[in-house]
């Protein structure tokens, strides 16, 4: 929307696009969503926990074979009932969750360090057909990156969630977002071709 | 290059990124259903909500209760209130001979009773206040039986010895009220009041400090306003002049001190104990 001033000034109205609206309406369902979870609901933790679920999944695979996974997004989820009391804000839902899926992975290194020695390819899991390998292959390349864009890529590539939404359910501004995007895969690609030549 | 299709999948589609999520597809999330552990975790919130809410309906209930009691106890103030002064006209009437009660009214202070000392029936009653006549008397008067059964309980400020007490003071004032001050007859005759109000002062004296001493102010209060009319009865002399007793009654109407006594003592009183 622009309006021409008498001085000359172009002003320009910012208006809500409606993606940005969606995502706001989105927000604030969920905030009652994790406000009914308070309440003990067991429906609205069921559908949080769907909702919430792949951007959990796609942050503990960024840090942890994938094997060990499927637990651990439990275990994440088992964490953030128990200190829901804690969490402020119920919008910052999805930042209080991601920040409690990384620790939880951290957690996990910590303890597997105490216990026995961590192997470079222990992020990747065994995989018997050729597909699999390919698979398991990328996936190592994108851990061996650095942390902000290993875990975007994921959950791009793996998780499947457009940018907006990695947006909005971790926090994160798009901007970032976007960015990480944006240099993560350059990076992917140099060491995907790098590798293909080796 | 373009990585609209990168960032929210629109635009041209990159065919490296196409196949990098096909590729990376078999690592996607797969929806499982909550662990048993995370169901009891459930359980726990959902049972501690349940614990809260009983907690918080008990306390409600408790509040509700004493606010019930607490309305109940005005409204059967109110009507003891009430009460009392139809006990009052009750006695004023009952009082007054029928003889005199034929008599044409009198220039000065008609509507006060003849005195206890001329008019033996009422003495009669005082002198045997606790006794059954006392309770012939109430049971008598429309309506105090209702309020009786209706309300059985005993005000919360007020113990028994307290309440007993009250209530002779009352007995007493109402006596005192209905002894005879006018000109027709030269000086009253208070010798009983006036040994009785002396039992009472003492007594009244003690009750006092003991309702100070708990806290109980509205007792307290009570008590430190009747005690003046005890002590001018008390030192009054044996045939004061009828423009003494008149002062300490036309005092006793100011200040409406049988009808405050009239709500802290307990009907049926001596039936409940």
């Amino acid at each position: 929307m622009y309006k021409l001033e008498s001085n000359g000034l172009l002003l320009v109205a910012r208006q809500p696009q409606p993606a940005v609206r969606a995502r706001v309406t989105e927000s604030s369902e969920e905030a009652l969503l994790v406000q009914a979870v308070r309440h003990g609901e067991q429906e609205a933790f069921a559908k949080l926990y769907s909702l919430y679920a792949p951007m959990v999944h796609g942050i503990v695979l960024a840090r942890v074979p994938w094997g060990e996974v499927d637990d651990l997004v439990q275990d994440v989820f088992l964490v953030a009932l128990k200190k829901l009391a804690t969490l402020r804000d119920n919008a910052a839902f999805g930042a209080w969750l991601a920040m409690i899926a990384r620790n939880r992975a951290m957690d996990f290194h910590r303890r597997r360090r105490e216990t026995e020695e961590l192997t470079d390819d222990i992020a990747t899991a065994q995989g018997s057909s050729e597909a699999d390998r390919e698979a398991a292959n990328v996936l190592e390349v994108i851990c061996g990156l650095p942390e902000a864009y290993r875990e975007t890529l994921v959950l791009r590539l793996v998780e499947g969630m457009t940018g907006p939404e990695i947006a909005d359910r971790t926090g994160l501004t798009p901007a970032s977002v976007r960015v990480n995007l944006h240099r993560g895969m350059k990076l992917l690609r140099e060491k995907l071709g790098m590798e293909e030549q080796l | 290059m373009n990585d609209d299709y990168l960032w929210d999948r629109s635009g041209e589609p990159d065919p490296e990124v196409e196949r990098l999520e096909r590729v990376l597809g078999k690592y996607r999330y797969q929806a499982k259903p909550l662990s048993p552990a995370l169901r009891s975790q459930l359980a726990v919130r959902r049972g501690g909500w349940i614990k809260f809410a009983a907690v918080a309906a008990a306390i409600l209930v408790v509040l509700a209760g004493f606010w019930i009691f607490k309305t109940q106890n005005k409204v059967i103030n109110t009507n003891r209130v009430s009460e009392a002064q139809t006990l009052e006209k009750q006695v004023e009437k009952q009082a007054v001979p029928p003889e005199k009660q034929a008599l044409p009214p009198m220039k000065e202070n008609t509507e006060v009773a003849p005195s206890l000392a001329t008019a033996p029936k009422p003495r009669r009653k005082i002198d045997r206040r606790a006794g059954t006549e006392t309770t012939v008397e109430r049971s008598s008067i429309p309506g105090s039986d209702t309020v009786a059964a209706r309300q059985p309980m005993i005000n919360p400020f007020v113990d028994v010895e307290t309440a007993r007490h009250i209530e002779r003071a009352q007995l007493l004032l109402r006596a005192f009220r209905n002894t005879r001050d006018t000109s027709a007859q030269p000086d009253s005759d208070v010798s009983y009041e006036r040994q009785h109000s002396r039992a009472l002062l003492s007594n009244n004296i003690l009750l006092r400090r003991e309702a100070e001493a708990k806290g109980n102010i509205p007792v307290e209060e009570l008590l430190g306003s009747l005690e003046p009319f005890l002590l001018d009865i008390a030192n009054l002399p044996d045939r004061p002049s009828n423009a003494e007793v008149r002062s300490i009654k036309e005092r006793m109407q100011k200040k409406e001190i049988v009808s405050a006594l009239q709500v802290y003592s307990m009907p049926l009183l001596s039936q409940v104990f």
